[in-house]
């Protein structure tokens, strides 16, 4: 569905991810992980349009999207829940939510998503008309996953959905990312947790200072001994 | 002052409130979303109120009949003047935009004077000076249909904000442009279309104003200046706030005219001042348009 190669992005001179490879299939949950500044986001702002790569390719179902702008590349079917949530603060969380669905010209379908979503998260149900700036961070998060599931993508890019959150407050939001996933969405999960990422994966890619590493089957790299003594602590 | 003459006050403060909230809110939309201070509002004013002059002398237009041809056009050239002149500098720093709003209200105020000569002009349909009394105090008509009409055109600016595709979509761009990029948001168009509405908005002050009083081509900087002033009053963000610094700013603007007309200018920016060292983020003051 998604492949990247020998992408290499910076900001100004700066070059802060070097000949990126990554390929993502059809319904696959695909892990990104790695430390703070190693990457992370600047390839997903990349594969959004927020940043134009120096050189390489992106790839969504054989077209070359690098270089698109962001509104271009979501209707081409990829969204993101961008790290920080970066909700509307001053907007309700109705309108936040709806904001997602932006682009799109399926009324029909818009309502029964969001009822979707709200079935998902039935405690934005009863904040709906509250501005977004006065939710709890989990809560928060929650409202920016809808936000990003309103867009009906065929790819979703979720980024550090757990930073700041209590682990109760993180497994239910994974709880409602699975369900999305089971409805034949492909997911990247963005991760600093690498344990918490593998164990939602099928398949993961370790980001270090801008390279790739290591990259395999999310189970087996949960015992690879460089990933156990470099992220995992034990 | 007699109290006849303190109510009389009152009632074109509250009426001249209108106006002003209608100049100060356009404005205000465009400093707050696209964070441009458009000194070329004013000039988008005058055009506003030419319109309205040239439509009633040429061919006999009512001239409350002419505003929404003024706020079309108005939003036609405010939406090119952005998409093809001031969006090529929208990322550089604020004196840039500045600098080139500045210029924008020199060149369209010489253009103005060279095509429609520098004279005072006054638009004067038959209803003009005629009013009702409430007591012993006068309402002029057409001041009272200025400050219901500037009403209205708030009240639907903020419908349109709230309720509209496009109006989310221009407060979710003033609220933070990456994640409204990531919803689809084109944040060419959508800049394009919030500095239309600004001019819009200019354009039917400039309208309203022409029938209450007289124009010339130089009248916009006035204005400018008073929309700013309002919107720092106000806090730049929210409409009722807009609406809060125009009622104090007229009740400012009407007494000192009455008590020190030659310091008028002088007591307002001096509230300016003071307003900024006592509470820099206005009266309402919000950080951005909710």
């Amino acid at each position: 569905m998604l492949k990247i190669e020998n992408l290499n992005v910076g900001y100004g001179e700066v070059q802060v991810l070097w000949d990126i490879n990554l390929e993502i299939n059809k319904s696959e949950v695909i892990a990104l992980v790695g430390s703070n500044g190693a990457g992370k986001s600047t390839l997903l702002y990349t594969i959004s349009g927020l940043l134009q790569p120096m050189s390489g390719s992106i790839k969504l179902d054989g077209r070359e999207i690098s270089g698109l702008p962001a509104d271009e590349i979501l209707h081409l079917g990829i969204g993101q829940v961008p790290q920080g949530r970066r909700l509307f603060a001053g907007m309700t969380v109705k309108e936040n939510i709806m904001m997602g669905a932006y682009l799109r010209k399926d009324t029909e379908r818009v309502k029964e998503d969001f009822e979707f979503v709200l079935s998902l998260f039935p405690q934005m149900g009863e904040r709906l008309n509250q501005v977004a700036g006065s939710l709890s961070g989990g809560e928060q998060q929650m409202c920016a996953v809808a936000r990003g599931l309103m867009a009906n993508p065929k790819l979703l890019l979720i980024d550090e959905l757990s930073l700041g959150l209590a682990p109760i407050i993180v497994e239910n939001i994974y709880e409602a990312v699975s369900q999305v996933i089971q409805r034949d969405m492909t997911v990247l999960i963005v991760e600093q947790d690498v344990l918490l990422a593998l164990e939602q994966a099928d398949r993961a890619y370790v980001l270090d200072v801008g390279h790739i590493t290591i990259s395999g089957d999310a189970k087996e790299l949960m015992d690879n001994p460089t990933i156990k003594e470099a992220y995992l602590g034990v | 002052m007699n109290s006849l003459e303190l109510t009389q006050c009152i009632v074109n403060a509250l009426l001249l409130s209108g106006t002003l909230a209608l100049v100060a809110i356009g404005f205000s939309i465009v400093w707050g979303i696209l964070n441009i201070i458009n000194l070329a509002h004013g000039a988008f004013l005058m055009i506003g109120a030419y319109i309205t002059y040239w439509l009633f002398t040429l061919y006999g237009v009512d001239p409350f009949l002419s505003l929404p041809i003024s706020m079309i056009l108005l939003f036609i050239g405010g939406y090119l003047v952005q998409r093809y002149l001031i969006n090529f500098v929208i990322r550089a720093p604020l004196l840039v935009t500045f600098l080139l709003t500045f210029a924008l209200e020199i060149i369209i105020m010489n253009l103005a004077v060279v095509f429609w000569k520098g004279d005072l002009r006054s638009v004067t349909p038959s209803y003009a000076g005629m009013g009702f009394a409430l007591g012993e105090v006068q309402v002029p008509y057409v001041r009272l249909a200025a400050f219901i009409l500037s009403l209205i055109l708030t009240g639907l600016l903020h419908l349109f904000m709230t309720y509209t595709k496009m109006g989310n979509a221009i407060r979710a761009t003033g609220m933070d442009i990456d994640a409204a990029k990531l919803q689809g948001v084109k944040i060419g168009h959508t800049y394009a279309v919030t500095f239309a509405l600004g001019a819009a908005l200019a354009a039917a002050a400039g309208s309203l104003i022409s029938i209450s009083f007289p124009i010339d081509p130089t009248m916009g900087g006035a204005y400018t200046l008073r929309a700013f002033v309002i919107c720092v009053l106000g806090g730049l963000g929210s409409i009722p706030g807009v609406m809060m610094g125009a009622l104090l700013y007229a009740f400012i603007e009407v007494f000192s005219g009455i008590w020190a007309p030659s310091l008028k200018d002088a007591i307002a920016l001096l509230v300016l001042v003071l307003v900024l060292i006592v509470r820099p983020t206005g009266i309402a003051g919000k950080a951005f348009y909710h």
